[in-house]
C-alpha cells in the first residue's frame, strides 16, 4: 500500500466524514473498554471526549436512533448499496450512531493497523455517512482463513487498535476494546439514557480451537462473562441494549446459541461450537436486564420476539449488511418479521418509553430499497421504582 | 447475665415465646417451621422485651412419654438451626412443645428457649428454627411437652463464612433400607465425638412393600410399617416414623445435625421430576404421589425449607467458615427429565438433570463460593456426575459420540448436556478444588473429574493431568450392593482399566464416608461394616482419597485422618430432667 493512496482517500474522505464534523455529532459518552479484568482502569480514548448532546443539562436526551448491521465488510456493489440506502434513511429520519454486529472486514479480518480491509470494507463503503459506528467482532474477524473458522483471535486486536489509530481515515470506526460499554445521552440526575454492551462472541464459539491460550474460556470468555455481568448490573441507563456477533436465536442456518450449526458442526473442532456455555453467557449477562439484543452471523433480518430465558428483551438478527442468505427454519423462532434472500437493515427510534423499529430492504444490484416492516412497542424492561428507605 | 441479654434481644428481636405462640398459631395447615425474623415482625402481637418464659398451658395427659421417636436437628448456620421431634399422644391435638437449648448437657447455661406446636396437620412432627448467640459451636437441646422431657440432643452451628476454620469433619451417608439390613452404619456415626454434621444424600426411606426389595431374613425380624408399598401421605408419614424407631438412626440424629437431601426412593424408584419407574397408573397420579412424599420429608426430616410456599426446592448451601462451601442438589426431582436408555437421547441438549433454575443457582453459588475464598466447594448430591463405561473413549462433542458405551443413564450420564455445563463451567472459572460427594448406588467409589476422560489427550490416567475435580460416592448404610466379595472384586478388575477416571471402587461393603478437610488437603476415608445382617458395631477402615489443595485430582491414602482434638463430649444417655421428675 502506498502513501498516495492514503492521502488521495483521505482528501476524499473529508468532505463526507471530516474529524471536525465528526466532533460534533460523534458519540455522547464515554466508553469503557473491557478488553482488560475488570478491576483493570478502562482503556482511555486518546480522542478528547466529545461534548454531550444536550446544552445546559436543562434538558436530557428525548430519543436517539441508530442503525444495526452486521456481516457486511464485503467490500461489494451490495454493501455499498447498503450505505447509501442507510445514507438516505438517516438524512430523513435521523441517526446517532450505527451498530455493526461483527465480520466487519470479510473473509478473513485484517492483519496490521494499516491493513487495506479498513478502506476496503469500511472507510470507503461508509465514505457519505456521517456516523459514528460501534463495531463488535465477528468470526470473520478472527479468522485466518476465508471459512472464518474463528481461530485465530489475536487478528481482533487490529480492529481495536485502528480505533486508537491516529493514521485512520475518518473517526467513525469505533471499538474501544474487545468487548465494550458505551454510554449515550444523558437523562435527570446524569444517567444515560442508553448503555450499549459489547459482546466479543467469536472466543466463546469458533468452529476451530484457538491454540492461543489468551483466548480460552478460563483466560478470556469467563472473565469477559463476570465483567459483562457487572458492567450491566451497574448500568443506570434507561435503555440497555446488548450487541453481539453470534446470535442467541436465529431462523438462519447458524441456528440458537446451544445447538449452534447443527448439520455444519461435525467438521469443527471446538466442542464449544454449539454454543451451549455462550448461551449461558448471553443468559446470566442480560437476561431480563436487557431492552434489546442486536446479533449477526445468519445473513438475513429477523425480529425475534421475547423468549422467557432472555426475558422481555426484543432480539435482532441483522447480518445483511453486505451478503444475503436464506433460513434455515423459518419456523424454528416465533418473529414478528422476518425476511431472507436480500440485503438491508435496521433502524430503530427510542423515546423513554417507546421503540420504533424499521426494517428496510435493499436489491443488492439495483440498490432500490423499500420498508418491509415497521412496528412499534413499549420499552420491554420497566423500571423497578427504587424502594424507599424505611 | 449473657443468657438474659440473648434472651432479651431475641424476644425483641420477635423471638420471644409469646410472640412465637402467637405467630405460629396464625399459620395454616401443613408443615410449619417456626422462623425468627430479624426485622421485629414475627406476625401476631410479641410482647417486646419480655424475657421470661411463659409456659403455654398443657393439656391433660396420662399416657407414656410422647417422645416416642426421639429428637434431631440440621440444617445448620452460623447462628440457626432446626431442632425436630414428635408428640405421639392419642387423642391430642395442637399440642404445645418447649425446647430449650444450652452450652452444656446439664442445661446450666440456656441460651434459648422456644415452643412449637405438634398438630395433626404435620402429622404432629415439630420444628423449631432454634436462634442461637454463637457460630461453630456445641449445643446440647431437650424438648418438654405433656410433663416429661424428651432424649437431650446435641448439635453444632457452622463457623461464619468469614471465620477461619482448621478442621472440617463430616460423615457422608445414603440409602438406608429397613428391611435390608442393621442401620449399624448409622450407630457407628453416631459415637463420632468430632463430626460437624452428617450429610445424607438420599435414599433415606424406600417406598416398597414386604418382600419387594429386602433380605428376607431381616425383614422378618423387622417388618415393613405400612405393610406395603408406600403411595399416600398416610403410608409415607408411617415409613418415616417406623425408621425412626431404629435406635441407631434415633442415636446418629440425637447427636449429630444432619443436612439431607432426598433421592428417587423417598418417592418411588428412579424418580423425575414428573413420574419414576416404579410409579404405575393404578398407583394414581404422580403428582399426587409426590406431593405426598415431599409433605412428609418436611414433616420428618430437620430440614428448612428455603422458600416456605415452595417446599419443592431443596436445594440450597451452607458455609463452613473459610474453608468450605457446601452447595446441596437435588438432581432426581426438581428439573430432571425423564431417563433415556438411548446414548443418542442421553446427549439431546434440550434435556436437562438440575433444571435452568438450579443450574443457574448452583453456578452464581459456585461463583459466591470462589469469590469469597473458600478454600473447598463440596457438592452434595445424588447420581454419579463422572461417567461409567465398559470401555472410555474419546468424546466428540460436535459428532455428539464418543465417551465409551455408558451403562447407567439414570446418573449424569443420561444427561450429557447438564454435565457438560457443569464441568464446563468449573473449567472456564479455574475453580480449584471442587469436591462431589455423592451417593445412590450402593457402593464406594474414588474418581477424577475430567471433561475428556477418555481421551488421552485431555486426561492422563496416570499423574491425573487434565482432572478439573474430584468425586467420592459413599456406600450405602444398609441397601445392597454386589451379592458377594468376589463379584465386587471382578467387576472393579474390569471397571477400574475400562474407566481410566475411576481410581478405586467395592461393590459390595455397606458403610459410610467420613469427609476430612483441612485448608491443606480434602480426604474421604471409608468404613466399611463386617455386616448389616444382624447388629454389629464391628468396622473396618477400607481405603482413603485425597485430593490436596490446588491439585484437582485423588491419590491413595492408606491410614485414615486423624480425629479432632477436643471434641466436645456426646450427649448424655441420663435424661436427668426426666429421672427428676419420676
Amino acid at each position: 500500500m502506498s502513501n498516495d493512496r492514503r492521502a488521495f482517500l483521505r482528501q476524499l474522505l473529508i468532505g463526507g466524514a471530516s474529524v471536525s464534523a465528526l466532533a460534533a455529532c460523534g458519540g455522547q459518552g464515554g466508553s469503557e473498554g473491557g478488553e482488560d479484568l475488570p478491576d483493570d482502569p478502562p482503556k482511555v480514548n486518546p480522542e478528547p471526549d466529545e461534548p454531550p448532546v444536550e446544552s445546559g443539562g436543562v434538558k436530557g436526551t428525548e430519543s436517539m436512533s441508530f442503525i444495526a448491521i452486521g456481516d457486511m465488510g464485503t467490500g461489494n456493489i451490495g454493501q455499498y448499496h447498503v450505505a447509501e440506502a442507510m445514507r438516505q434513511i438517516i438524512e430523513a429520519q435521523g441517526c446517532d450512531f450505527v451498530l455493526g454486529a461483527g465480520d466487519n472486514i470479510y473473509e478473513d479480518g485484517v492483519t496490521s493497523v494499516d491493513d487495506n480491509g479498513f478502506l476496503d470494507s469500511f472507510e470507503y463503503p461508509y465514505q457519505n455517512l456521517d456516523v459514528p459506528f460501534y463495531m463488535c467482532l465477528g468470526n470473520h474477524d478472527c479468522a485466518s482463513t476465508i471459512f472464518g473458522g474463528g481461530s485465530d483471535n489475536q487478528r481482533g486486536d487490529y480492529q481495536v487498535d485502528y480505533h486508537y489509530s491516529d493514521k485512520r481515515y475518518s473517526t467513525k470506526w469505533r471499538m474501544p476494546a474487545r468487548f465494550y460499554k458505551e454510554s449515550f445521552g444523558k437523562l435527570a440526575q446524569e444517567k444515560p439514557f442508553l448503555d450499549l454492551f459489547v459482546v466479543d462472541s467469536n472466543p466463546l464459539t469458533s468452529f476451530y480451537i484457538d491454540f492461543d491460550e489468551r483466548f480460552n474460556w478460563k483466560n478470556y470468555g469467563y472473565p469477559q462473562q463476570l465483567w459483562m455481568k457487572e458492567a450491566v448490573n451497574e448500568s443506570e441507563a434507561h435503555w440497555k441494549i446488548a450487541m453481539s456477533h453470534v446470535p442467541y436465536l436465529s431462523n438462519g442456518k447458524h441456528g440458537n446459541a446451544g445447538n449452534l450449526d447443527e448439520g455444519m458442526r461435525v467438521i469443527f473442532s471446538n466442542p464449544d461450537a454449539d454454543g451451549q456455555r455462550y448461551k449461558l453467557f448471553l443468559e446470566e449477562a442480560f437476561s431480563h436486564k436487557i431492552d434489546m439484543l442486536v446479533t449477526g452471523h445468519d445473513h438475513s433480518l429477523q425480529w425475534i420476539k421475547p423468549v422467557e430465558s432472555m426475558g422481555p428483551a426484543h432480539i435482532i438478527v441483522s447480518g445483511a449488511g453486505g451478503k444475503s442468505d436464506k433460513f434455515q427454519d423459518p419456523e424454528r423462532n416465533p418473529t414478528h418479521y422476518q425476511a431472507e434472500n436480500e440485503l438491508g437493515f435496521v433502524w430503530v427510534h427510542l423515546t423513554e418509553e417507546r421503540m420504533l423499529l424499521e426494517f428496510y430492504l435493499v436489491n443488492e444490484d439495483t440498490g432500490e430499497f423499500r420498508l418491509g416492516y415497521s412496528r412499534e412497542e413499549t420499552k420491554p424492561v420497566q423500571e423497578v421504582a427504587a424502594p424507599t428507605p424505611a | 447475665m449473657k443468657r438474659r441479654d440473648f434472651l432479651v434481644k431475641s424476644s425483641a428481636a420477635g423471638v420471644s415465646l409469646v410472640a412465637l405462640s402467637a405467630c405460629n398459631g396464625a399459620g395454616s395447615g401443613g408443615e410449619e417451621v417456626v422462623t425468627a425474623t430479624s426485622d421485629g415482625n414475627a406476625g401476631g402481637s410479641g410482647l417486646a422485651g419480655t424475657s421470661g418464659l411463659a409456659k403455654p398451658a398443657m393439656p391433660e395427659w396420662g399416657g407414656p412419654s410422647p417422645f416416642q421417636h426421639s429428637v434431631a436437628s440440621g440444617d445448620p448456620l452460623a447462628r440457626q438451626v432446626i431442632l425436630w421431634t414428635r408428640i405421639t399422644a392419642e387423642g391430642l391435638d395442637e399440642v404445645p412443645v418447649i425446647v430449650r437449648v444450652s452450652r452444656d448437657p446439664e442445661f446450666s447455661d440456656v441460651v434459648y428457649e422456644g415452643v412449637g406446636y405438634a398438630r395433626s396437620q404435620a402429622d404432629y412432627t415439630v420444628k423449631i428454627d432454634a436462634m442461637l448467640p454463637e457460630a461453630n459451636t456445641t449445643w446440647f437441646y431437650q424438648f418438654e411437652s405433656l410433663g416429661y422431657f424428651s432424649a437431650i440432643g446435641r448439635t453444632k452451628t457452622t463457623a461464619h463464612g468469614d471465620q477461619s476454620v482448621e478442621h472440617l469433619r463430616l460423615a457422608v451417608m445414603a440409602c438406608a433400607n429397613y428391611s435390608y439390613g442393621y442401620f449399624n452404619a448409622y450407630r457407628k456415626v453416631a459415637f463420632r465425638r468430632d463430626l460437624d454434621a452428617v450429610l445424607f444424600l438420599g435414599d433415606y426411606i424406600y417406598e416398597y412393600g414386604p418382600g419387594e426389595y429386602g433380605d428376607p431374613e431381616v425383614e422378618a425380624l423387622r417388618p415393613l410399617d405400612p405393610p406395603h408399598g408406600i403411595v399416600t401421605l398416610s403410608d409415607y408419614r408411617r415409613r418415616y416414623a417406623l425408621n425412626r424407631t431404629d435406635q441407631d438412626l434415633q442415636e446418629c440424629h440425637r447427636q449429630h445435625p444432619f443436612i439431607c437431601v432426598w433421592d428417587d426412593h423417598e418417592f418411588a424408584d428412579n424418580t423425575w421430576s414428573d413420574g419414576a419407574a416404579n410409579h404405575n397408573e393404578g398407583e394414581g397420579d404422580f403428582s399426587d404421589r409426590k406431593r405426598a412424599a415431599v409433605q412428609a420429608y418436611y414433616e420428618w426430616m430437620p430440614i428448612r425449607p428455603v422458600l416456605p410456599d415452595r417446599q419443592v426446592r431443596i436445594y440450597r448451601s451452607f458455609e463452613f467458615g473459610q474453608l468450605a462451601s457446601l452447595m446441596m442438589l437435588d438432581t432426581r426431582l426438581i428439573g430432571r427429565d425423564q431417563q433415556t436408555d438411548s446414548p443418542v437421547t442421553a446427549r439431546d441438549r434440550n434435556r436437562s438433570l438440575l433444571g435452568d433454575d438450579q443450574q443457574n443457582w448452583l453456578f452464581e453459588q459456585l461463583e459466591h463460593s470462589q469469590t469469597r475464598g473458600a478454600q473447598w466447594h463440596l457438592l452434595g448430591q445424588q447420581v454419579m456426575l463422572a461417567p461409567l463405561t465398559l470401555g472410555a473413549l474419546p468424546d466428540t462433542a460436535n459428532l455428539d459420540l464418543g465417551g465409551g458405551a455408558q451403562v447407567n443413564y439414570d446418573q449424569w450420564d443420561g444427561y450429557e448436556t447438564s454435565r457438560r455445563a457443569l464441568l464446563g463451567r468449573i473449567e472456564a472459572m479455574g475453580l480449584d478444588n471442587a469436591v462431589v460427594l455423592t451417593g445412590d448406588i450402593h457402593s464406594s467409589w474414588a474418581m477424577d473429574v475430567s471433561l475428556d476422560p477418555g481421551n488421552w489427550f485431555a486426561y492422563n490416567r496416570f499423574t491425573g493431568e487434565g482432572s478439573i475435580a474430584v468425586e467420592f460416592v459413599t456406600p450405602a448404610v444398609s441397601s445392597p450392593g454386589a451379592p458377594t466379595k468376589g463379584i465386587s472384586d471382578l467387576a472393579k478388575a474390569f471397571l477400574i482399566p475400562a474407566n481410566p477416571h475411576i481410581k478405586w471402587l467395592d461393590f459390595y461393603h455397606r458403610g459410610y464416608m467420613i469427609l476430612d478437610v483441612t485448608p491443606e488437603r480434602c480426604q474421604a476415608d471409608w468404613f466399611h461394616l463386617e455386616t448389616v445382617s444382624e447388629p454389629s458395631n464391628q468396622e473396618h477402615f477400607a481405603m482413603g482419597w485425597y485430593t490436596a489443595s490446588g491439585d484437582n485430582h485423588i491419590q491413595a491414602s492408606k491410614v485414615p485422618c486423624a480425629p479432632k482434638h477436643n471434641a466436645p463430649p456426646l450427649a448424655p444417655e441420663h435424661n436427668v430432667q426426666q429421672e427428676a421428675l419420676a
